[in-house]
């Protein structure tokens, strides 16, 4: 059936249309530096996006739960084997998505006669130095580190609108997260759909739903430093938009 | 459906808690597996206090006195570990992965119920090594217990069955001459361990672990000139606190050194 080049490229080009159109109705995520380490975010409709994968290293995704399900499976995996047989530092969201995730989910695209994974993935690290790194995973399998942030779209005219936000603040890392929240929230308003009054959007969607907060940081004690924030801290910075 | 056991996923890869059983009659010489110590935990006003001695021992040679055989688990869990260094490190490696793996991939905490079993399923799997005699381990597990509001102790055989300590558990070498001590002062002293604040209950654990000392060559106590001191935490609502030797050293000499009977 693909035996001649063109179809074989013709197939994936419809592959990636079909998956664009299916990521379309997904909901962004949000990942940025803040003095006490890095903070994600998003509003979801239910399903939960962000995840603790190991000591120093958190999830964020969108697309199919049941394709997001089986790769953070795989990433829980692969991180605890290697934190058990080596240490706990040689577990790094970089050779975890370098030689673990990508090869897979590339495979998966480009072997038609499967499915591909549904699904755009961020993976945050907060090293023992407080160093920050993020990285993102397209469904194709094409994974790239991103300076001072990374964010999920569902589309590329939200990715552009969401990173023109992001570069609205020069710096996040130094200023607490309680300035980064709104921040990131805003970013995520302007992926969720265009126009300009990003606070309108927010009291909206604010109404009903809750944000989903994880966050990095040294301060937090034992070895593992990535904690989900309960409603009772996250619900006074939601305030400003929930009273009018 | 993932199970969330990371044993398990560690057996896949070929991984073995206890190695195959040595030939029929085997044994090593004496001497060469370290071994032996004091460890304890007994409930207090606010939570679990748990110590261990720093000394571990191989037959008559003193091999290590900075040993630190009291290791978080996780948030809300401590185990201490009294017998073969090399099996009881090994298993609270296991443990501590395995309470991670647990609640990251099933997105909910282990029972403490939980918690309790995967030590004994270890011990269990450890049984060849423990009845040859190069192996054997009997911890001690201080847990609080968020959902029941209230600090938990478990000890085990070195089989791995296990028992809930109502209000202390002893183990190691040592553990004979301060499990007495124990009782007589929850029963008869006129304060029973719950009513000690944090600071009586370290200088009670002080004071205990150099009673061991006293009687147990395989104890080390505590030797405030080199400032060896035990390794003593607390397991509270908060989470694990473990306290400082400067804080033992300052009590040690206002409480223990200087108090004359």
């Amino acid at each position: 059936m693909f035996e001649e080049p063109y179809r074989w490229i013709e197939s994936i080009n419809n592959r990636r249309e079909y998956l664009n159109e299916q990521l379309k109705e997904g909901g962004p995520v949000v990942a940025l530096p803040c003095r006490e380490g890095i903070l994600l975010v998003t509003i979801s409709a239910g399903t939960q996006k962000l995840y603790e994968i190991y000591d120093r290293i958190a999830l964020g995704a969108m697309g199919h739960p049941a394709d997001v399900e089986r790769l953070r499976d795989l990433l829980l995996d692969a991180a605890h084997l290697e934190g058990f047989n080596r240490s706990p530092s040689d577990v790094t969201a970089r050779r975890l998505v370098q030689f673990g995730l990508a090869p897979l989910v590339k495979q998966a695209f480009e072997e038609v006669g499967r499915g591909p994974f549904t699904i755009r993935l961020l993976l945050a690290e907060l090293g023992p130095d407080q160093r920050r790194t993020f990285l993102s995973l397209n469904y194709d399998g094409l994974f790239k580190e991103e300076p001072g942030g990374a964010l999920l779209a569902p589309s590329a005219q939200s990715a552009e609108r969401m990173r023109r936000q992001m570069e609205m603040t020069a710096d996040y890392s130094g200023r607490p997260i309680e300035e980064v929240f709104p921040e990131a929230l805003r970013i995520w308003a302007a992926g969720e759909g265009p126009g300009e009054n990003l606070d309108h959007r927010l009291r909206e969607v604010l109404q009903e739903r809750s944000a989903e907060v994880l966050l990095l940081s040294h301060a937090f004690s034992g070895s593992s430093k990535v904690r989900a924030l309960p409603d009772s801290q996250i619900r006074p910075w939601l305030h400003r938009w929930r009273s009018s | 459906m993932g199970e969330g056991d990371f044993l398990s996923l560690l057996k896949n890869t070929g991984y073995t808690l206890s190695p195959a059983a040595a030939a029929p009659g085997a044994v090593l010489p004496e001497g060469v597996v370290t071994s032996a110590t004091t460890i304890f935990a007994f409930k207090y006003g606010a939570g679990v206090l748990i110590a261990g001695d720093r000394r571990a021992t191989a037959g008559m040679n003193v091999m290590y006195d900075r040993a630190d055989k009291v290791i978080d688990i996780d948030r809300h869990a401590v185990m201490a570990i009294a017998g073969v260094p090399a099996t009881g490190f090994e298993i609270a490696r296991v443990l501590e992965h395995t309470f991670k793996y647990y609640r990251r991939s099933q997105l909910q905490e282990l029972s403490l119920e939980g918690k309790v079993r995967a030590i004994s399923r270890l011990l269990k799997e450890n049984i060849s090594m423990a009845v040859q005699g190069i192996g054997a381990v009997a911890p001690i597990f201080a847990a609080y217990d968020l959902a029941g509001a209230a600090g938990k102790i478990y000890f085990y055989d070195i089989l791995g069955a296990q028992f809930e300590g109502v209000e202390f558990a002893t183990s190691g070498s040592g553990s004979s001459a301060i499990q007495g001590v124990l009782h007589f002062v929850n029963r008869w002293s006129g304060h029973p361990l719950s009513s000690f604040t944090e600071e009586d209950a370290i200088v009670l654990a002080l004071r205990l672990l150099e009673t061991a000392a006293e009687f147990d060559a395989a104890t080390g106590g505590v030797k405030q000139s080199a400032r060896v001191f035990p390794i003593l935490k607390t397991v509270t609502p908060e989470g694990i606190s473990t306290i400082a030797p400067e804080r033992m050293n300052v009590l040690y000499q206002a409480r223990i050194e200087s108090a004359h009977v």
